[in-house]
Protein backbone atom coordinates (compact mmCIF):
# COMPACT_ATOMS: atom_id res chain seq x y z
CA UNK A 1 0.00 0.00 0.00
CA UNK A 2 1.37 3.44 -0.85
CA UNK A 3 0.81 6.38 1.61
CA UNK A 4 0.41 9.69 0.27
CA UNK A 5 1.47 12.92 2.35
CA UNK A 6 -2.34 13.29 3.80
CA UNK A 7 -1.58 9.42 5.29
CA UNK A 8 1.91 10.15 6.09
CA UNK A 9 0.78 13.71 8.03
CA UNK A 10 -2.47 11.84 10.14
CA UNK A 11 0.16 9.31 11.24
CA UNK A 12 2.17 12.20 12.58
CA UNK A 13 -0.99 13.94 13.88
CA UNK A 14 -1.83 10.34 15.85
CA UNK A 15 -5.23 10.74 13.74
CA UNK A 16 -4.78 6.82 12.39
CA UNK A 17 -6.26 4.26 14.70
CA UNK A 18 -5.04 1.39 16.15
CA UNK A 19 -4.97 -0.91 13.46
CA UNK A 20 -3.97 2.06 10.68
CA UNK A 21 -0.76 2.75 13.09
CA UNK A 22 0.79 -0.50 13.36
CA UNK A 23 -0.08 -1.21 9.78
CA UNK A 24 2.00 2.05 9.03
CA UNK A 25 4.73 1.37 11.29
CA UNK A 26 5.01 -2.24 10.13
CA UNK A 27 5.30 -0.60 6.57
CA UNK A 28 8.12 2.17 8.18
CA UNK A 29 10.13 -0.49 9.59
CA UNK A 30 10.73 -2.20 6.24
CA UNK A 31 10.65 0.60 3.73
CA UNK A 32 13.52 2.88 4.50
CA UNK A 33 12.15 5.31 1.43
CA UNK A 34 8.58 5.45 3.61
CA UNK A 35 10.70 6.37 6.75
CA UNK A 36 12.45 8.90 5.05
CA UNK A 37 9.19 10.64 3.89
CA UNK A 38 8.03 10.16 7.37
CA UNK A 39 11.00 12.40 8.34
CA UNK A 40 10.50 15.01 5.57
CA UNK A 41 6.90 15.54 6.31
CA UNK A 42 7.74 15.41 10.05
CA UNK A 43 10.21 18.08 9.50
CA UNK A 44 7.78 19.93 7.05
CA UNK A 45 5.55 20.29 9.33
CA UNK A 46 7.71 21.56 11.89
CA UNK A 47 8.80 23.92 9.78
CA UNK A 48 5.14 25.69 8.59
CA UNK A 49 4.40 25.80 11.86
CA UNK A 50 8.25 27.25 12.90
CA UNK A 51 6.72 29.84 10.07
CA UNK A 52 3.82 30.34 10.83
CA UNK A 53 4.64 31.31 14.67
CA UNK A 54 7.92 33.72 13.19
CA UNK A 55 5.16 35.54 11.33
CA UNK A 56 2.94 35.95 14.38
CA UNK A 57 5.59 37.32 16.55
CA UNK A 58 6.73 39.20 13.57
CA UNK A 59 2.96 40.92 13.86
CA UNK A 60 2.85 41.26 17.16
CA UNK A 61 5.93 42.73 17.19
CA UNK A 62 5.13 45.48 15.18
CA UNK A 63 1.83 45.61 17.12
CA UNK A 64 3.93 46.37 19.88
CA UNK A 65 5.99 49.17 18.52
CA UNK A 66 2.66 50.90 17.14
CA UNK A 67 1.56 50.80 20.55
CA UNK A 68 5.04 52.33 21.87
CA UNK A 69 4.88 54.88 19.47
CA UNK A 70 1.15 56.28 20.13
CA UNK A 71 1.96 56.10 23.90
CA UNK A 72 5.30 57.70 23.00
CA UNK A 73 3.69 60.38 21.22
CA UNK A 74 0.89 60.88 23.97
CA UNK A 75 -2.20 59.54 21.39
CA UNK A 76 -4.28 57.09 21.97
CA UNK A 77 -3.30 53.74 20.58
CA UNK A 78 -5.89 52.72 17.89
CA UNK A 79 -6.47 49.21 17.37
CA UNK A 80 -6.26 48.71 13.73
CA UNK A 81 -8.51 45.52 13.83
CA UNK A 82 -11.54 47.34 15.30
CA UNK A 83 -10.61 50.60 12.82
CA UNK A 84 -11.66 48.16 9.87
CA UNK A 85 -15.00 47.54 12.32
CA UNK A 86 -15.63 51.20 12.92
CA UNK A 87 -16.09 51.82 8.99
CA UNK A 88 -17.93 48.46 8.39
CA UNK A 89 -20.16 49.79 11.11
CA UNK A 90 -20.39 53.14 9.67
CA UNK A 91 -21.29 52.12 6.37
CA UNK A 92 -23.70 49.61 7.55
CA UNK A 93 -24.77 52.67 9.58
CA UNK A 94 -25.83 54.61 6.77
CA UNK A 95 -27.17 51.92 4.55
CA UNK A 96 -29.59 51.39 7.20
CA UNK A 97 -30.10 55.10 7.14
CA UNK A 98 -30.92 55.29 3.81
CA UNK A 99 -33.30 51.95 4.22
CA UNK A 100 -34.79 54.08 6.51
CA UNK A 101 -35.47 57.09 5.12
CA UNK A 102 -36.59 55.32 1.76
CA UNK A 103 -39.16 53.36 4.44
CA UNK A 104 -40.11 56.55 5.65
CA UNK A 105 -40.91 58.20 2.17
CA UNK A 106 -42.35 54.77 0.72
CA UNK A 107 -45.03 55.23 3.47
CA UNK A 108 -45.69 58.53 2.58
CA UNK A 109 -46.69 57.75 -0.48
CA UNK A 110 -44.14 59.78 -2.07
CA UNK A 111 -43.08 56.12 -4.42
CA UNK A 112 -46.64 55.47 -5.54
CA UNK A 113 -48.21 56.22 -8.54
CA UNK A 114 -50.08 59.07 -9.47
CA UNK A 115 -53.77 58.42 -9.02
CA UNK A 116 -55.12 57.63 -12.48
CA UNK A 117 -57.94 60.30 -13.45
CA UNK A 118 -60.99 57.82 -13.08
CA UNK A 119 -62.48 58.08 -16.30
CA UNK A 120 -66.29 58.72 -15.10
CA UNK A 121 -68.98 58.83 -17.71
CA UNK A 122 -68.64 62.85 -19.30
CA UNK A 123 -70.60 64.93 -17.49
CA UNK A 124 -72.38 67.53 -19.22
CA UNK A 125 -70.54 70.52 -19.32
CA UNK A 126 -71.79 72.94 -16.11
CA UNK A 127 -73.83 75.63 -17.50
CA UNK A 128 -71.55 78.93 -16.71
CA UNK A 129 -73.82 81.41 -14.43
CA UNK A 130 -73.58 84.66 -16.41
CA UNK A 131 -72.23 87.53 -14.19
CA UNK A 132 -73.78 90.27 -16.77
CA UNK A 133 -77.45 90.83 -15.99
CA UNK A 134 -79.11 90.44 -19.22
CA UNK A 135 -77.93 87.25 -19.58
CA UNK A 136 -78.78 86.55 -15.81
CA UNK A 137 -82.30 87.78 -16.59
CA UNK A 138 -82.15 85.11 -19.54
CA UNK A 139 -80.37 82.23 -17.70
CA UNK A 140 -82.98 82.66 -15.03
CA UNK A 141 -86.32 83.34 -17.17
CA UNK A 142 -88.73 80.92 -17.90
CA UNK A 143 -92.58 80.88 -18.50
CA UNK A 144 -94.70 80.47 -15.58
CA UNK A 145 -95.74 76.82 -14.74
CA UNK A 146 -99.43 77.11 -15.69
CA UNK A 147 -100.92 74.08 -14.33
CA UNK A 148 -103.95 75.14 -11.80
CA UNK A 149 -104.53 78.50 -14.04
CA UNK A 150 -107.45 76.52 -16.14
CA UNK A 151 -111.59 77.61 -15.36
CA UNK A 152 -113.56 74.58 -14.74
CA UNK A 153 -116.89 76.53 -15.81
CA UNK A 154 -117.08 75.67 -19.34
CA UNK A 155 -120.47 77.02 -20.51
CA UNK A 156 -119.10 80.69 -19.91
CA UNK A 157 -117.88 82.21 -22.93
CA UNK A 158 -115.51 84.50 -21.06
CA UNK A 159 -113.60 81.98 -18.99
CA UNK A 160 -113.41 79.79 -22.17
CA UNK A 161 -111.95 82.51 -23.80
CA UNK A 162 -109.64 82.45 -20.58
CA UNK A 163 -109.15 78.96 -20.82
CA UNK A 164 -107.94 79.35 -24.62
CA UNK A 165 -105.16 81.76 -23.64
CA UNK A 166 -103.66 79.61 -21.20
CA UNK A 167 -103.20 77.19 -23.58
CA UNK A 168 -101.72 79.42 -26.05
CA UNK A 169 -99.76 80.11 -23.18
CA UNK A 170 -98.87 76.54 -22.78
CA UNK A 171 -97.72 76.26 -26.18
CA UNK A 172 -95.25 79.21 -26.03
CA UNK A 173 -97.18 81.48 -28.73
CA UNK A 174 -96.23 84.70 -26.40
CA UNK A 175 -97.53 87.32 -29.50
CA UNK A 176 -100.90 85.58 -28.97
CA UNK A 177 -101.09 85.51 -25.39
CA UNK A 178 -100.49 89.40 -25.42
CA UNK A 179 -103.09 90.46 -27.47
CA UNK A 180 -105.58 88.11 -26.08
CA UNK A 181 -104.84 88.71 -22.53
CA UNK A 182 -105.88 92.62 -23.86
CA UNK A 183 -109.07 91.93 -24.82
CA UNK A 184 -109.93 89.81 -22.08
CA UNK A 185 -108.85 92.48 -19.69
CA UNK A 186 -111.15 95.04 -21.59
CA UNK A 187 -114.29 93.03 -20.73
CA UNK A 188 -115.63 93.92 -17.48
CA UNK A 189 -117.07 90.25 -16.74
CA UNK A 190 -113.37 88.97 -16.53
CA UNK A 191 -112.30 88.29 -13.00
CA UNK A 192 -108.69 86.14 -13.34
CA UNK A 193 -107.07 89.26 -14.38
CA UNK A 194 -104.07 89.10 -11.95
CA UNK A 195 -103.26 86.01 -13.29
CA UNK A 196 -103.81 87.23 -16.67
CA UNK A 197 -101.04 90.14 -16.06
CA UNK A 198 -98.43 87.66 -14.95
CA UNK A 199 -99.24 85.95 -18.38
CA UNK A 200 -99.51 89.13 -19.96
CA UNK A 201 -96.14 90.28 -18.06
CA UNK A 202 -94.19 87.07 -18.18
CA UNK A 203 -94.68 87.18 -22.32
CA UNK A 204 -93.67 90.31 -22.96
CA UNK A 205 -90.14 89.21 -20.99
CA UNK A 206 -90.26 86.32 -23.22
CA UNK A 207 -90.50 88.96 -26.16
CA UNK A 208 -87.75 90.52 -24.81
CA UNK A 209 -89.99 93.94 -24.14
CA UNK A 210 -89.13 94.40 -20.54
CA UNK A 211 -90.64 98.11 -20.29
CA UNK A 212 -93.96 96.51 -21.33
CA UNK A 213 -93.62 93.15 -18.71
CA UNK A 214 -93.14 96.08 -15.94
CA UNK A 215 -96.07 98.06 -17.05
CA UNK A 216 -98.17 94.30 -17.12
CA UNK A 217 -96.95 92.77 -13.48
CA UNK A 218 -97.13 96.16 -12.18
CA UNK A 219 -100.80 95.77 -12.17
CA UNK A 220 -100.79 92.40 -9.80
CA UNK A 221 -101.52 93.89 -6.08
CA UNK A 222 -99.69 92.23 -3.46
CA UNK A 223 -102.83 90.75 -1.92
CA UNK A 224 -102.90 87.83 -4.28
CA UNK A 225 -100.09 86.18 -2.70
CA UNK A 226 -98.42 83.57 -4.54
CA UNK A 227 -99.34 85.60 -7.72
CA UNK A 228 -97.52 89.06 -6.14
CA UNK A 229 -94.45 86.58 -5.56
CA UNK A 230 -94.23 85.23 -9.01
CA UNK A 231 -94.57 89.47 -10.45
CA UNK A 232 -91.88 90.48 -7.97
CA UNK A 233 -89.49 87.67 -9.61
CA UNK A 234 -90.62 88.48 -13.17
CA UNK A 235 -89.95 92.15 -12.43
CA UNK A 236 -86.61 91.76 -10.84
CA UNK A 237 -85.72 90.04 -14.26
CA UNK A 238 -87.09 92.50 -16.17
CA UNK A 239 -85.47 95.21 -14.57
CA UNK A 240 -81.98 93.53 -14.90
CA UNK A 241 -83.23 92.82 -19.19
CA UNK A 242 -83.38 96.66 -19.09
CA UNK A 243 -79.57 96.64 -16.86
CA UNK A 244 -81.50 98.31 -14.66
CA UNK A 245 -78.99 96.77 -11.81
CA UNK A 246 -79.89 98.73 -8.72
CA UNK A 247 -83.53 98.30 -9.03
CA UNK A 248 -83.59 94.58 -9.91
CA UNK A 249 -81.48 94.30 -6.80
CA UNK A 250 -83.86 95.88 -4.29
CA UNK A 251 -86.35 93.68 -5.67
CA UNK A 252 -83.81 90.81 -5.56
CA UNK A 253 -83.18 91.49 -1.82
CA UNK A 254 -86.75 91.43 -1.02
CA UNK A 255 -87.40 88.08 -2.41
CA UNK A 256 -84.14 86.94 -0.57
CA UNK A 257 -85.15 87.56 2.53
CA UNK A 258 -88.21 86.19 2.34
CA UNK A 259 -88.22 82.06 3.32
CA UNK A 260 -91.71 81.39 1.32
CA UNK A 261 -90.86 82.71 -2.08
CA UNK A 262 -90.33 79.99 -3.69
CA UNK A 263 -87.61 81.91 -5.74
CA UNK A 264 -85.46 82.63 -2.43
CA UNK A 265 -82.49 80.55 -3.84
CA UNK A 266 -82.40 81.87 -6.92
CA UNK A 267 -82.54 85.75 -6.29
CA UNK A 268 -79.52 84.94 -3.85
CA UNK A 269 -77.69 83.46 -6.16
CA UNK A 270 -78.52 86.47 -8.94
CA UNK A 271 -77.38 89.00 -5.38
CA UNK A 272 -74.03 86.66 -5.45
CA UNK A 273 -73.78 87.08 -9.19
CA UNK A 274 -74.00 90.80 -9.42
CA UNK A 275 -71.66 91.40 -6.48
CA UNK A 276 -68.82 89.44 -8.62
CA UNK B 1 -28.53 37.09 7.79
CA UNK B 2 -26.79 36.34 10.76
CA UNK B 3 -23.16 36.39 8.72
CA UNK B 4 -24.05 39.62 7.44
CA UNK B 5 -24.93 41.04 10.94
CA UNK B 6 -22.02 39.87 12.37
CA UNK B 7 -20.14 41.50 9.93
CA UNK B 8 -20.96 44.43 10.13
CA UNK B 9 -21.75 44.36 13.81
CA UNK B 10 -19.25 41.50 15.34
CA UNK B 11 -19.52 40.84 19.12
CA UNK B 12 -16.38 43.23 20.67
CA UNK B 13 -15.85 43.47 23.87
CA UNK B 14 -12.50 45.35 25.47
CA UNK B 15 -9.53 43.42 25.90
CA UNK B 16 -9.41 44.48 29.22
CA UNK B 17 -12.89 42.98 29.96
CA UNK B 18 -12.39 39.83 28.89
CA UNK B 19 -11.61 37.49 31.35
CA UNK B 20 -8.62 34.39 30.56
CA UNK B 21 -11.34 31.51 30.35
CA UNK B 22 -12.75 33.56 27.61
CA UNK B 23 -9.61 34.21 26.13
CA UNK B 24 -8.77 30.74 26.51
CA UNK B 25 -12.14 28.90 24.99
CA UNK B 26 -11.28 31.69 22.01
CA UNK B 27 -7.96 30.41 21.19
CA UNK B 28 -8.97 26.59 21.18
CA UNK B 29 -11.84 27.70 19.05
CA UNK B 30 -9.39 28.74 16.12
CA UNK B 31 -9.73 30.61 13.17
CA UNK B 32 -10.55 34.65 13.57
CA UNK B 33 -11.45 34.02 17.17
CA UNK B 34 -7.86 32.71 18.29
CA UNK B 35 -6.41 35.74 16.21
CA UNK B 36 -8.38 37.84 18.25
CA UNK B 37 -7.54 36.29 21.03
CA UNK B 38 -4.09 36.48 20.81
CA UNK B 39 -4.13 40.24 19.86
CA UNK B 40 -6.34 40.54 23.19
CA UNK B 41 -3.73 38.35 25.06
CA UNK B 42 -1.38 40.83 23.85
CA UNK B 43 -3.42 44.48 24.86
CA UNK B 44 -3.48 42.95 27.83
CA UNK B 45 -0.58 41.67 29.39
CA UNK B 46 1.27 44.73 27.34
CA UNK B 47 2.05 46.17 30.80
CA UNK B 48 4.29 43.28 31.64
CA UNK B 49 6.60 44.32 28.58
CA UNK B 50 6.74 47.48 30.36
CA UNK B 51 8.31 45.94 34.06
CA UNK B 52 10.60 43.70 32.15
CA UNK B 53 11.89 46.41 30.57
CA UNK B 54 12.66 48.12 33.78
CA UNK B 55 13.94 44.77 35.47
CA UNK B 56 16.20 43.94 32.97
CA UNK B 57 18.21 47.44 32.23
CA UNK B 58 20.32 45.23 30.19
CA UNK B 59 17.83 44.75 27.27
CA UNK B 60 16.87 47.30 24.45
CA UNK B 61 12.79 48.29 23.92
CA UNK B 62 13.13 46.07 20.84
CA UNK B 63 14.86 43.28 22.47
CA UNK B 64 12.28 42.90 25.56
CA UNK B 65 9.21 43.68 23.02
CA UNK B 66 11.19 40.66 21.03
CA UNK B 67 10.62 38.53 24.21
CA UNK B 68 6.88 39.48 24.95
CA UNK B 69 5.69 38.99 21.17
CA UNK B 70 7.94 35.19 21.46
CA UNK B 71 6.36 35.07 24.62
CA UNK B 72 2.36 35.29 23.94
CA UNK B 73 3.26 33.03 20.69
CA UNK B 74 4.13 30.79 23.41
CA UNK B 75 1.39 31.05 25.66
CA UNK B 76 -0.84 31.08 22.30
CA UNK B 77 0.17 27.63 21.20
CA UNK B 78 0.15 25.78 24.61
CA UNK B 79 -3.32 26.77 25.15
CA UNK B 80 -4.41 25.41 21.66
CA UNK B 81 -2.18 22.47 22.25
CA UNK B 82 -3.70 21.92 25.70
CA UNK B 83 -0.69 21.74 27.61
CA UNK B 84 -2.10 24.91 29.34
CA UNK B 85 -4.07 23.18 32.03
CA UNK B 86 -5.29 26.28 33.97
CA UNK B 87 -3.47 24.92 37.55
CA UNK B 88 -2.00 28.60 37.69
CA UNK B 89 -3.24 31.74 36.91
CA UNK B 90 -2.80 32.67 33.04
CA UNK B 91 -1.09 35.67 34.01
CA UNK B 92 1.25 34.18 36.03
CA UNK B 93 2.12 31.43 33.68
CA UNK B 94 2.12 33.97 30.98
CA UNK B 95 5.01 36.00 33.16
CA UNK B 96 7.48 33.07 33.69
CA UNK B 97 7.27 32.25 30.04
CA UNK B 98 8.13 36.16 29.41
CA UNK B 99 10.69 35.99 32.26
CA UNK B 100 12.59 32.82 30.73
CA UNK B 101 12.96 34.62 27.60
CA UNK B 102 14.27 37.75 28.85
CA UNK B 103 16.81 36.06 31.02
CA UNK B 104 17.42 33.77 27.92
CA UNK B 105 17.86 36.94 25.54
CA UNK B 106 20.00 38.23 28.74
CA UNK B 107 22.50 35.41 28.92
CA UNK B 108 23.07 35.40 25.21
CA UNK B 109 23.75 38.90 25.45
CA UNK B 110 26.44 38.36 28.65
CA UNK B 111 27.93 35.22 26.72
CA UNK B 112 28.52 36.99 23.63
CA UNK B 113 30.23 39.98 25.85
CA UNK B 114 31.98 37.12 27.74
CA UNK B 115 33.80 35.69 24.91
CA UNK B 116 34.54 38.54 23.54
CA UNK B 117 36.17 40.20 27.10
CA UNK B 118 37.59 36.13 28.33
CA UNK B 119 36.92 33.36 25.95
CA UNK B 120 38.35 30.88 28.24
CA UNK B 121 35.76 32.26 31.05
CA UNK B 122 33.34 31.81 28.77
CA UNK B 123 33.68 28.67 27.63
CA UNK B 124 33.14 27.22 31.17
CA UNK B 125 34.73 28.76 34.01
CA UNK B 126 31.43 31.08 35.08
CA UNK B 127 30.44 31.34 38.65
CA UNK B 128 28.25 29.03 40.53
CA UNK B 129 24.84 31.01 40.36
CA UNK B 130 25.00 32.60 36.52
CA UNK B 131 25.97 28.53 35.28
CA UNK B 132 22.76 27.54 37.22
CA UNK B 133 20.72 30.55 35.64
CA UNK B 134 22.13 29.36 32.30
CA UNK B 135 20.86 26.23 33.12
CA UNK B 136 17.67 27.16 33.60
CA UNK B 137 17.35 29.15 30.90
CA UNK B 138 19.44 26.76 28.56
CA UNK B 139 16.37 24.27 28.88
CA UNK B 140 13.63 27.10 27.43
CA UNK B 141 13.68 25.79 24.61
CA UNK B 142 12.30 29.00 22.11
CA UNK B 143 10.58 26.19 20.61
CA UNK B 144 9.03 24.09 23.51
CA UNK B 145 10.16 24.44 26.59
CA UNK B 146 8.09 27.19 27.76
CA UNK B 147 7.30 26.17 31.88
CA UNK B 148 3.81 23.80 32.16
CA UNK B 149 1.70 24.63 34.67
CA UNK B 150 0.72 21.36 36.27
CA UNK B 151 2.68 22.22 38.95
CA UNK B 152 1.75 25.50 40.02
CA UNK B 153 5.49 26.16 41.58
CA UNK B 154 7.63 27.31 38.68
CA UNK B 155 10.57 26.46 40.17
CA UNK B 156 10.08 23.36 40.73
CA UNK B 157 9.33 23.26 37.62
CA UNK B 158 12.52 24.01 36.02
CA UNK B 159 14.08 22.19 37.98
CA UNK B 160 12.23 19.12 36.35
CA UNK B 161 13.31 20.88 32.67
CA UNK B 162 17.18 20.82 33.80
CA UNK B 163 16.54 16.85 32.69
CA UNK B 164 16.28 17.49 29.37
CA UNK B 165 19.06 14.86 27.70
CA UNK B 166 21.51 15.67 24.43
CA UNK B 167 18.46 14.43 22.44
CA UNK B 168 16.30 17.49 22.88
CA UNK B 169 19.36 19.76 22.59
CA UNK B 170 19.67 17.89 18.99
CA UNK B 171 16.38 18.87 18.25
CA UNK B 172 17.31 22.82 19.15
CA UNK B 173 19.73 22.59 16.64
CA UNK B 174 17.17 20.34 14.13
CA UNK B 175 15.00 23.29 14.50
CA UNK B 176 17.86 26.15 14.08
CA UNK B 177 18.29 24.19 10.68
CA UNK B 178 14.68 24.20 9.68
CA UNK B 179 14.32 28.08 10.56
CA UNK B 180 17.42 28.25 8.09
CA UNK B 181 16.47 26.59 5.35
CA UNK B 182 12.73 28.18 5.78
CA UNK B 183 14.67 31.59 5.10
CA UNK B 184 16.23 30.00 2.44
CA UNK B 185 13.41 28.72 0.78
CA UNK B 186 11.88 31.87 0.99
CA UNK B 187 14.44 34.06 -0.54
CA UNK B 188 14.16 31.66 -3.27
CA UNK B 189 10.18 32.14 -3.62
CA UNK B 190 9.84 28.82 -3.90
CA UNK B 191 6.26 28.96 -2.69
CA UNK B 192 3.60 31.71 -3.83
CA UNK B 193 2.23 34.13 -1.12
CA UNK B 194 -1.19 32.66 -1.37
CA UNK B 195 0.49 29.26 -0.35
CA UNK B 196 1.96 31.28 2.77
CA UNK B 197 -0.83 32.78 3.56
CA UNK B 198 -3.15 29.36 3.74
CA UNK B 199 -0.53 27.57 5.40
CA UNK B 200 -0.82 30.96 7.82
CA UNK B 201 -4.56 29.89 7.93
CA UNK B 202 -4.45 26.32 9.02
CA UNK B 203 -1.80 27.41 11.70
CA UNK B 204 -4.76 29.25 13.36
CA UNK B 205 -7.00 26.57 12.23
CA UNK B 206 -9.32 27.98 10.05
CA UNK B 207 -11.89 25.60 9.05
CA UNK B 208 -12.30 25.10 5.32
CA UNK B 209 -15.05 26.58 4.53
CA UNK B 210 -13.93 30.45 5.97
CA UNK B 211 -10.49 29.75 4.28
CA UNK B 212 -12.49 29.42 1.23
CA UNK B 213 -13.96 32.54 1.59
CA UNK B 214 -10.90 33.97 3.00
CA UNK B 215 -8.90 32.96 -0.13
CA UNK B 216 -11.74 33.05 -2.68
CA UNK B 217 -11.89 29.26 -3.23
CA UNK B 218 -14.44 27.47 -4.99
CA UNK B 219 -15.21 25.58 -1.43
CA UNK B 220 -13.82 23.93 1.91
CA UNK B 221 -13.15 20.49 -0.68
CA UNK B 222 -11.25 23.16 -3.26
CA UNK B 223 -9.53 24.85 -0.21
CA UNK B 224 -8.41 21.07 1.19
CA UNK B 225 -6.73 20.56 -1.80
CA UNK B 226 -5.20 23.73 -2.40
CA UNK B 227 -3.80 23.27 1.04
CA UNK B 228 -2.62 20.03 0.51
CA UNK B 229 -0.75 21.33 -2.64
CA UNK B 230 0.91 24.48 -0.33
CA UNK B 231 1.70 21.72 2.50
CA UNK B 232 3.87 19.95 -0.54
CA UNK B 233 5.62 22.77 -1.54
CA UNK B 234 6.19 23.27 1.84
CA UNK B 235 7.78 20.01 2.33
CA UNK B 236 9.52 20.39 -1.13
CA UNK B 237 11.34 23.87 0.14
CA UNK B 238 12.77 22.09 3.14
CA UNK B 239 13.78 19.09 1.91
CA UNK B 240 15.87 20.68 -0.99
CA UNK B 241 17.28 22.81 1.36
CA UNK B 242 18.05 19.56 3.96
CA UNK B 243 19.90 17.64 0.98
Amino acid sequence: MEYSYNDIERYLKNELDEPERRAFENKMDKNPALARQVEEVKRSLIAAKLYAEKQLSGELFQRGKAMLEAKKSGKAWKDPEREKYFYRRLIAGLILAVILILLVLYLSGVFSAPEQESSPAPEPPALQIPSAPIALADYFFELKETSGLLSFSPDDPVEQRWNNVVGIYQSGNCRAVVDSVAVLLRLNNFDNRSTAYLLSGTCYLQLDQPEQAIQQLGQIPPETGELYRDAQWYTALANLKQSNVTKAQEILRNIAENEEHLKQEDAQQILRQLSE
Amino acid sequence: MSNIFNYFFPRWKKCEEMADEELILMIQAGGSERRKAINCLFQKYFELFEIKFKQHGILTEDEVLSAFSDSIVALDRNIYEGKYKGQSKLKTYFNSILEFKCIDIVRKKTTNSKEQENPVEADGEQNRDEETAYKEISLEDSYTAEPVDEDPNVEETLVEKERMDEMERQMREERDRINHCIEEGLKEDNISEKCLKIIMDDFYGYDRKTMAKRHQLKNARVASATLAKCKKQFKELISDCWK
